[in-house]
């Protein structure tokens, strides 16, 4: 285990200089290098139910959050309800959306073994009923785990429940806060994030949005500072390392709503203003610059922005401009509804929801090609887009991973489908690909023709 | 509602054009404004109505109700249907109506006999199906995941899909005039499709839009006159917010807006008759906005309905209200108010 933590580090400071190491570890929602993967021949370009799967084993239950990976252990929550619970529909519609729970629901957290598929543990976190609403297509366990390698850190945002597990599936510790819904009761998503010695959660909600830091050690609650960047967010927070300081960056949602800095003790360092209406992708860091945008078809205020590091106070763009000393570049309409971006060489891929690839420069924002429809036969898609050996791939919510030429030119190589509904975004490391649908995971890798 | 049928509208263009002639020669508006009398209603629940010759074609959630308004003060339930999904949108083309139903898709009805409505055909598009406009033999829909999808209805039995345009937005409403189709996305756009041409299906999008516009505010639905006023100018409404947003889309390339009027309650629905635009205007009743200068449009009558207005036909000298709590989800409530229309 420690190997692999050295390991890891090793790969971070390496990731500075654009040289990938292998990916040994997956220890959170997009793994360490926000979807990519260094090249590895192993990995699999192509698979269906019967072809390169290594195993497939059945998950109880409902849940989107992602696998996360360590050594043998593939971890993921999910929700058990006593009664059948309505099947999400695919795709972005309205009036179907909000629902509340047709049964007392168990909290799940499921540790299955990297090798074999097989269930190694399961540990019931809690039971009861759901407080709150949720979209027809969230789930009461959307949020990713995370792990530092020896413990497991989970967080329900439905229940208001933070907990450690060690990785035999002991529970260390668990905290609860507050149970606050998102705006228009969609149900939360947003992923804890670990640093250091510190688990952070995010709860942006229509009563007093927070950031909050605990000691993973023992669950205390360090600090807590109240936010006001809107109550439609559902992306993680992300760690910001670069020469001058380490900052968590956080998402906002409306006009008002800010990508937000923060210092490690909750002080706010910097902000930018001006966000979707809903603000569900990550944001990332890539080639020395961040990248955060957010978009909401339904509003007129998609925006994107590449952001340089050393900001401080507001840094917002001003009416007419387009960057400044730190915003390296933005696009006003890029902004993604559900899926987070990705950066794949000198490119930045927009995968819209709708099923369209676009790609820019990723240090200029310059239009390499515009609106692609990925396939006339694809759904939508909210799983985010990763990559390796070559190529983007684009997991549909129909459970299709879409397979694209990386490049200035759009290909679509390919499509491996599943036939299972999918928004989870996947986990890949070690020659295999971990992909959840909505009743299975799956381990995925090139096998020999026997 | 703008899906009033062409044949309504062909009547106002008569009534308009007669009046031009024997009156001022003005566009259609001259003498006393109109005076509305409540003679009848109609028990819902209802959310839409569309109104022609002696039926008016009512939708309320997944029920299609045709209902006989030849006598409006004894209106009369004649028939319905029952769609899997919510009714987003009508398009007459009698005796077809052509039906935008959610995630069913397209249904084309047949009400030859409107005792016994009958589904011909059906094609499921890709997400919500939420209006549907016919240029010949083409079905336009508007789909929150495709955008606007062709689908070749010339044998409605089978329709086919031909190809879409994705809109950036969330598309909501199509109607079209002659061989033009215009649609609205939320929040901002509108695009004008000109299908007077054989489309090109090799390209990976052939349906491009003449024009589109992108700061069209409140556009949720859209009504487009028939043809031209005698001035030139070719109306069309957007509603769906505060104001009643009027344009020109005589020159299919370059629609202008003409003006962006505020309307008292705000803009639920809105339909053209003439140089008139009849607005459900939610608590504010009925607003009727004289267009005969469209860059100056004026309210020249109301009516306060007893209970918030969210839809409205015309159709000979009679204005039906649908009345029903205003929300962003229907309540699964309603009922018809029937207006007299008097000048």
């Amino acid at each position: 285990m420690r190997r692999w933590t050295i390991f890891a580090c090793l790969g971070s400071i390496v990731l500075g200089s654009v040289t990938l190491v292998a990916t040994e570890q997956w220890p959170q929602f997009r793994g360490p290098n926000a979807g990519v993967i260094p090249d590895d021949p192993r990995l699999p370009d192509t698979w269906s139910e019967t072809e390169n799967v290594v195993w497939k084993t059945p998950i109880p239950g409902m849940g989107w959050s992602s696998p996360i990976v360590w050594d043998d252990h593939i971890i993921i929550t999910s929700a058990i309800s006593e009664k059948r619970e309505k099947d999400p529909v695919p795709g972005l519609y309205d009036e179907h959306d909000h629902i509340k729970a047709e049964g007392n629901q168990r909290w799940m957290v499921y540790d299955i073994d990297f090798k074999t598929g097989a269930i190694r543990w399961e540990r019931e976190l809690h039971s009861g009923y759901p407080p709150m609403l949720r979209h027809i297509k969230n789930s009461y366990a959307s949020e990713t785990a995370v792990t530092d390698g020896e413990r497991i850190y989970v967080y329900f945002g439905s229940i208001g429940l933070v907990a450690a597990l060690d990785l035999k599936g002991t529970v260390v510790w668990t905290q609860k806060v507050e149970t606050f819904n998102t705006s228009t009761e969609l149900g939360p998503a947003s992923s804890p994030l670990l640093y250091k010695d510190r688990l952070y959660i995010l709860n942006d909600n229509t009563k007093q949005s927070f950031l909050a830091a605990y000691d993973k050690r023992t669950g205390r609650q360090v600090w807590r500072v109240p936010r006001a960047n809107g109550a439609g967010i559902w992306a993680t927070p992300i760690i910001w390392e670069h020469d001058r300081r380490t900052e968590i960056i956080t998402m906002g949602s409306g006009p008002n709503g800010s990508v937000q800095a923060y210092d490690l003790d909750g002080k706010p360092i910097w902000h930018v203003t001006g966000m979707s209406s809903l603000s569900i992708p990550t944001p990332f860091v890539k080639g020395g610059l961040l990248y955060a945008g957010s978009g909401y078809p339904g509003g007129d205020l998609r925006p994107v922005y590449a952001i340089r590091p050393g900001a401080n106070g507001d840094v917002s763009l001003k009416p007419g401009q387009t960057s400044n000393d730190y915003i390296a570049w933005s696009q006003p309409l890029l902004g993604t509804y559900n899926t987070s971006t990705l950066v794949y060489g000198d490119h930045y891929y927009t995968l819209l929801d709708r099923g369209f690839l676009l790609c820019h420069d990723a240090k200029t924002g310059q239009q390499i090609y515009g609106r692609k429809r990925i396939s006339v036969e694809s759904g939508g898609f909210t799983s985010s887009p990763w990559a390796y050996n070559g190529r983007i791939f684009a997991l549909s919510e129909d459970g299709d991973t879409f397979v694209i030429q990386a490049g200035p030119e759009f290909k679509l190589l390919g499509t491996n489908r599943l036939g299972d509904m999918a928004m989870a975004s996947p986990a890949a490391l070690r020659g295999s690909l971990i992909l959840r649908t909505r009743s299975a995971i799956y381990r995925i890798a090139r096998q020999e023709r026997r | 509602m703008r899906t009033a049928g062409t044949p309504m509208r062909s009547r106002a263009m008569v009534r308009c054009a007669v009046a031009a002639l024997v009156c001022t020669g003005s566009p259609s508006v001259v003498g006393q404004a109109p005076t509305f009398t409540p003679v009848g209603s109609i028990p819902g629940p209802v959310d839409q109505v569309t109104v022609q010759g002696r039926y008016a074609y009512l939708a309320a959630d997944h029920a299609f109700r045709i209902v006989d308004v030849s006598a409006p003060d004894a209106a009369k339930t004649v028939g319905a249907y029952k769609f899997p999904e919510k009714i987003w949108g009508i398009s007459l083309r009698l005796p077809l109506v052509y039906v935008a139903a959610d995630f069913f898709g397209l249904g084309i009805l047949d009400v030859s006999d409107p005792a016994r409505p009958s589904l011909r055909g059906s094609i499921k598009t890709p997400g919500q199906a939420k209006g549907v406009a016919l240029v010949g033999t083409t079905a336009l829909l508007t789909d929150h995941m495709s955008g606007v999808d062709f689908v070749d209805v010339s044998d409605v039995a089978k329709p086919a899909s031909l190809g879409s345009f994705f809109l950036d937005g969330y598309a909501r409403d199509v109607a079209s005039a002659g061989t033009r189709a215009y649609a609205v996305d939320s929040p901002t756009g509108l695009y004008v499709f000109d299908l007077s041409k054989p489309f090109d299906l090799s390209k990976d999008e052939p349906f491009q839009p003449v024009a589109s516009q992108q700061s069209v505010t409140g556009s949720r639905v859209i009504d487009v006159a028939p043809a031209p006023l005698p001035s030139g100018i070719h109306l069309a409404v957007m509603a769906g917010g505060p104001a009643l947003q009027v344009y020109d889309v005589a020159d299919a390339k370059i629609p202008k807006k003409l003006a962006s009027f505020p309307v008292p309650g705000g803009t639920q629905r809105a339909t053209l008759d003439g140089a008139l635009a009849y607005v459900a205007a939610a608590a504010e009743g009925l607003q009727v906005v004289d267009l005969s200068t469209p860059a100056q449009p004026r309210i020249i009558a109301s009516y306060k309905t007893p209970s918030p207005a969210r839809d409205v036909a015309v159709a000979d000298g009679h204005v039906y209200m649908v009345m029903g709590k205003v929300a962003t989800r229907y309540q699964g409530d309603g009922e018809i108010l029937v207006l007299r229309q008097s000048r």
